[in-house]
């Protein structure tokens, strides 16, 4: 019986020669290498993120996220290291401070006014 | 009827994205400018002999170019390269995802622009230096930081118009 | 000389455009009794079919003189893309957009009857307006017909790989139709401002409904084509030029769905008025982004910053001039009009604000890294699908909130309004709760808000549709609204699925060995080669088995390459099941032997198209019906 299993076990590990091209040791760093991924623009190709490219140079930079990810690199290390090498350009979230409170607050800014102009226009 | 003057809200708005429009269209667009430095490096050069960050030395000025054999537009700037070897200027080569035999065979037909070449086959050093493909140009300060990032065909006109005044700074 | 004489024909076309402007404003002004001018847009219909199809001609024969077919076609291509690459390219698809704006202006004097003469005038005097300006900028800036002197290119540099494609040779000319329709209500909101009162609602409502059913479905096109050409399965990217063809598209259903108040109640007429110009306006600035390459993307146009300039001026120029006419009328609403919080005119006034914000909040999300780069000195900065997807999402959750509910709304009132908000309210909770069922599998917050978005607004057509028996009106009469509401629902399932229940992995797989994903079992069983007359590509053939039902198919994704533009290109292998799409593509061959290749599930990601094809359908229905019985 346990000849059958390992018999069955090695069979099917022959056929699964599979190689994952990233594989990881829990969930949250998978799903920390799907943000990225697609928070991070390739370099090359304006408007396309670089889990959806494919330019060599961007699967260099996923490469290279997987193994900052691997060895432990939090979220914002990996975005500044890459914008290090290639510009601010390649992160797609535009990062949260002064020089683009406008961009967030904008916006709500809007909703606000359209709120009011609402509550005015109920009273006709 | 008295019109509301809120209704000029949207002109005002487009006003102002116009001007900024134009503002931009007439504005020098510079390629991305970054101070980094050269970081430390173990590579070989196209001979197989061992080089270092040592190849860089202070107090000079120095160009590095990315290049490789499968790129086309390498090609076409190989004359001005030859030209600026001939006005003495150092180019260190950074020969980017490569094949070695390929590399030596173009240096010996097209001729030798390079000072010294890095061998960078899977391209490591590359990555650690920005390099998203070839071909790339960066001007190198006597204390060795990046001052200038060129992407693409590098020529007379770039050379005058983006390098010569931070040289000549 | 073939080409130039397109060009003469260009020339005729712009002055008779533009002398059709000056007699209509000068007869205005004057009270000078003129002729029928609408006569002279057929001739103008004529001259632009002409010269389009001598550019035609150029590109079939190979003319390579001609610096614009040099720049954009190759003696290896196929026909049926020498044909189509005439709109891969700046000058051509411009030339493309005049000739639609022709044909709109055509086909609106042929639909459209006025008692006075001097009206219809009117109306088209200000579509020459647009219609001129155009012209001249190709004739002087981008002229397609400009030669390549005194050497004759050999050979051309070939059409764009990526444009190579069937959904690309439609897609352009579908959403330029819608574009060029918003033309039409411009025309004739401006006319309004003039007193030229006759029916103009009902035509600004229609007019508008037809062209926002071709900008839907132009860019329904796009999404589709960029999903399976760009290789890597996403549909919508939040670049710039889809942003600018959005911006029009939510500025449009403003307009209609303000026109039908104005219709119907004689309010909000400055409102719509403002809209019909904005809409315009907003394909102008759509068109400056796209053109001038003053924000790079991928499917740019790259331009010289003169010509953006041109194309800015022009803007400017028929921003002011609409608004000065606007500030200047006196249109007034039916004062006597009033409606309370539960109407459908306040419903309406909500879908309509927030369309706006959304627009409005697209737009500047897209020129955002504009304004960062003078103010920072130079450095940049992406505003990317983390942002848009961010502030969107809410406000497109409340629009479609309101949607459900507001179809029920009466005018000036709704009387049972609490009995209706009820209903509704457990007609919402029951469909959710059936749609949760049958998503078990899919379930998540995300999901939860689209399936309230989606029960929503199915729940307003469901009542809606049995209100309608219950007074037995006539079924047909909102047959094409609810039809393109249930749409906007089938969009946004498809949307709410596939964002959050795609599963993807890369995988690196030599021949025989498999792969596992979702409930599928990949094999790459064999590699292949092709060659095309202008292409050739390597293949890798996969074998796909479905593990529920042991069913299997084989998926041959394709690394191209064009010698002509030395580009390579990844054709991705879909299979469409009932569920989702199965998809790969194939990143890159290394030198072992092994493919690098990346597999997807898509669920329900056809639904996206679907439910946009339901809204051209719904729009171009209620346009018909309206036409028909009138």
């Amino acid at each position: 019986m346990i000849k059958f299993f390992l018999i069955l076990f090695f069979i099917t590990s022959l056929s699964y020669a599979e190689k994952n091209l990233y594989s990881f040791n829990s969930e949250f760093q998978k799903e920390l290498f799907d943000e990225l991924t697609y928070e991070i623009g390739c370099p090359l190709c304006a408007g396309s993120n670089v889990s959806g490219s494919s330019a060599p140079i961007a699967l260099d930079i996923k490469e290279f996220i997987y193994k900052e990810i691997i060895n432990g690199k939090t979220k914002s290390e990996i975005k500044d290291q890459v914008a290090s090498k290639f510009g601010d350009e390649v992160l797609f979230a535009p990062p949260r401070n002064l020089s683009t409170l406008l961009l967030y607050f904008f916006p709500l800014v809007l909703v606000f006014f359209s709120l009011f102009f609402l509550m005015k226009a109920r009273n006709k | 009827m008295k019109k509301n003057y809120l209704i000029l809200l949207p002109l005002v708005f487009v006003g102002i994205i116009s001007s900024f429009f134009i503002w931009n269209l007439n504005y020098e667009k510079s390629d991305t400018l970054v101070v980094s430095d050269i970081p430390e490096f173990q590579m070989s050069d196209l001979k197989g002999n061992k080089i270092d960050r040592s190849i860089f030395k202070v107090d000079e000025y120095k160009l590095i170019n990315v290049w490789a054999t499968w790129c086309i537009n390498c090609k076409l700037e190989h004359g001005f390269l030859m030209s600026l070897k001939n006005e003495n200027f150092k180019i260190i080569g950074l020969n980017y995802k490569d094949n070695l035999e390929k590399a030596n065979k173009w240096l010996v037909q097209f001729g030798n622009p390079y000072k010294k070449n890095i061998f960078d086959q899977k391209g490591e050093l590359g990555f650690e230096l920005g390099v998203a493909g070839a071909p790339e140009t960066y001007l190198v300060n006597k204390q060795n930081k990046i001052l200038h990032k060129h992407i693409g065909i590098m020529n007379e006109d770039i050379w005058i118009q983006k390098f010569l005044p931070l040289i000549n700074d | 000389m073939i080409p130039e004489i397109g060009n003469i024909f260009l020339i005729f076309a712009f002055s008779i455009s533009v002398l059709s402007f000056l007699s209509s404003t000068f007869s205005y002004y004057s009270n000078v009794q003129i002729y029928d001018l609408s006569k002279n847009i057929y001739l103008i219909f004529f001259l632009l079919l002409a010269s389009f199809f001598v550019l035609e001609y150029s590109f079939l024969t190979d003319d390579f003189s001609v610096l614009y077919v040099a720049n954009n076609s190759n003696p290896n291509l196929p026909m049926y893309y020498k044909f189509s690459a005439l709109w891969g390219g700046h000058e051509g698809s411009l030339l493309l957009f005049v000739l639609i704006i022709s044909i709109w202006m055509m086909v609106f004097s042929l639909l459209s009857s006025y008692t006075k003469i001097e009206d219809k005038n009117l109306v088209l005097s200000f579509s020459h307006l647009v219609l001129f300006s155009l012209l001249g900028f190709i004739i002087f800036s981008s002229n397609p017909f400009e030669r390549l002197i005194p050497i004759a290119s050999m050979s051309g540099t070939d059409l764009n790989p990526l444009l190579q494609d069937f959904a690309f040779t439609i897609h352009p000319p579908i959403l330029y139709f819608g574009y060029a329709g918003l033309i039409i209500p411009f025309s004739l909101a401006l006319a309004r401002c003039f007193n030229v009162t006759e029916a103009w609602t009902t035509h600004i409502r229609n007019w508008t409904v037809l062209s926002w059913s071709f900008l839907t479905l132009g860019i329904a096109l796009g999404s589709w084509w960029a999903y399976y050409e760009l290789g890597w399965g996403g549909w919508w990217f939040w670049d710039p030029v889809e942003n600018s063809s959005l911006v029009p598209w939510l500025l449009a259903t403003a307009l209609f769905h303000s026109a039908i108040v104005s219709n119907s109640r004689k309010i909000f007429n400055n409102w719509t008025i403002l809209l019909s110009i904005l809409s315009v306006i907003g394909c102008f600035i759509g068109m400056f982004l796209v053109r001038s390459g003053i924000l790079t993307s991928v499917h740019s146009f790259a331009l010289d910053p003169e010509r953006g300039l041109i194309l800015l001026m022009i803007t400017l120029a028929i921003t002011l001039y609409s608004f000065f006419v606007f500030f200047k009328s006196d249109v007034s609403d039916n004062s006597s009009i009033n409606y309370s919080i539960v109407s459908k005119e306040y419903f309406l006034l909500i879908n309509n604000l927030f369309l706006v914000i959304l627009a409005v909040i697209i737009l500047f999300g897209t020129i955002y890294p504009i304004f960062y780069e003078i103010f920072s000195g130079g450095r940049t900065i992406s505003v990317g699908a983390p942002y848009f997807n961010l502030v969107t999402v809410p406000i497109a959750f409340f629009l479609a909130f309101f949607q459900g509910y507001g179809v029920l709304t009466k005018w000036s009132s709704s009387p049972n309004s609490i009995k209706t908000f009820s209903t509704t309210l457990i007609v919402i909770a029951f469909l959710s709760l059936a749609f949760s069922y049958l998503l078990f599998n899919y379930l998540s917050l995300f999901n939860v808000i689209g399936i309230l978005m989606v029960s929503s607004i199915i729940a307003g057509v469901l009542i809606s549709a049995i209100r309608i028996f219950d007074n037995k009106r006539f079924f047909f009469n909102n047959l094409g609204m609810n039809l393109a509401h249930i749409g906007i629902a089938v969009t946004i399932f498809g949307i709410g699925v596939v964002s959050s229940h795609s599963s993807s992995k890369e995988v690196i797989l030599e021949i025989g060995e498999s792969t596992t994903l979702s409930n599928y079992e990949f094999t790459l069983i064999a590699e292949d080669f092709k060659e095309e007359s202008n292409f050739y590509s390597q293949i890798a053939i996969f074998q796909v088995e479905n593990l529920t039902n042991g069913e299997s198919f084989d998926l041959k994704p394709e690394k191209a390459f064009y010698p002509a533009s030395r580009s390579i290109m990844t054709e991705s292998a879909i299979a469409i099941t009932p569920k989702e799409d199965v998809y790969i593509s194939l990143s890159e061959r290394l030198n072992s032997g092994e493919w690098i290749a990346k597999i997807q599930t898509k669920p329900f990601v056809r639904f996206i198209w679907l439910g946009s094809i339901l809204m051209c359908l719904g729009g171009i229905f209620s346009f018909s019906r309206r036409l028909l019985f009138k």
